[in-house]
């Protein structure tokens, strides 16, 4: 058991240690190992029969990789393992490279701020060619809420800023209006009617509902 | 993004129907003209009997353009055509009514009787 730990411990992989130590239940690990934590008392459970098959499975799981545990944010919790009886090693705190990390956590604060704006308003799912009417709130024009009624041609997926564009007739003249979806000057939102559309970007009405056009 | 030789439609009644942008009133030599910006322009196409004629120089202020307008909300518009105003010297519309929907952002900019006379203020 011993010389298992120095031969992965020359390695550099602190995690082998944990992996070892879960190395009896190494399937169901890797099942779940995008959500849970790792488990650092499996050691105790470990059994006689299962040291042979920890040393095939836990170097097949030198995965040089960051933990995943639930919030990444306090992910340095890795030395906090009180339990080994082996050698306490230096807490070596691994993450993934700089800029992949930033981007897992902008797409989590991402997540959450579409979440907290769905939580306090109805957003119903828009797609293009649905006619839609929106009630907006301007700011400058004293707080009046204006409705808005017009065909979605086209719709931009991007988190929190994901926009539609609008294209309705005011006053003679046709106008397209990109609104954020997510924005908090639209106070309300409603599917009126569904047009069957064949594509995803409906800019072919420009030139035939163009009253302007000779 | 007005530029010179640019045609415009005319949104009121003032006699014109049609001009075309020949300079763009500004500091700093402005290579186009958006929503809001003042330029001289010339009739190319008149209502007749009207106190404008063809051919006449005057100064107009753009109110729609085909170029987006970007409000700082994250809203952005854009017209299906680009549109003009007839103005004078001052800044009054020469026209008595005015045609089409209106950009807020012409009140900003002391257009304040183009706007109070506009069917629709975007």
């Amino acid at each position: 058991m011993q010389s298992i730990w120095r031969c992965l411990r020359g390695s550099g992989c602190h995690l082998s240690k944990s992996l070892i130590c879960s190395g009896g239940k190494a399937e169901s690990h890797l099942k779940h190992f995008l959500g849970n934590e790792f488990n650092l008392y499996g050691f105790k459970a470990l059994s006689s029969n299962g040291i042979s098959q920890s040393a095939n499975s836990g170097a097949n799981f030198l995965i040089r990789s960051m933990t995943t545990s639930i919030n990444p944010e306090t992910s340095d919790g890795q030395d906090t393992s009180p339990s080994t009886p082996e050698v306490v090693h230096p807490p070596w705190i691994k993450f993934k490279r700089l800029d992949k990390t930033a981007r897992h956590i902008m797409n989590i604060l991402d997540k959450e701020a579409v979440e907290q704006v769905r939580a306090e308003r109805e957003i119903p799912a828009i797609e293009p060619g649905y006619i839609i009417q929106l009630k907006v709130e301007v700011p400058e024009n004293k707080r009046r809420v204006s409705s808005l009624k017009g065909i979605v041609i086209a719709t931009r997926n991007a988190g929190l800023n994901s926009t539609f564009r609008l294209r309705r007739l005011v006053a003679g003249v046709g106008v397209e209006s990109v609104f954020p979806l997510y924005s908090p000057n639209i106070k309300e939102m409603k599917v009126l009617e569904k047009k069957k559309v064949r594509r995803a970007k409906l800019y072919y009405l420009r030139d035939r509902m163009n009253p302007l056009k000779k | 993004m007005i530029q010179p030789q640019t045609l415009l439609n005319v949104a009121d009644n003032s006699g014109a129907r049609e001009l075309m942008c020949i300079r763009i009133i500004g500091a700093g030599n402005p290579r186009y003209a958006h929503i809001g910006d003042v330029i001289v322009a010339v009739i190319k196409e008149a209502v007749p009997n009207m106190p404008l004629e063809r051919s006449e120089v005057i100064r107009a202020v753009i109110v729609r353009t085909c170029k987006e307008l970007k409000r700082d909300n994250g809203i952005i518009i854009r017209y299906d055509d680009n549109a003009a105003v007839v103005i004078d010297q001052e800044g009054n519309p020469k026209g008595t009514r005015v045609f089409g929907a209106i950009p807020r952002e012409l009140r900003q900019l002391n257009f304040t009787k183009i706007v109070s006379l506009a069917p629709e203020v975007l």
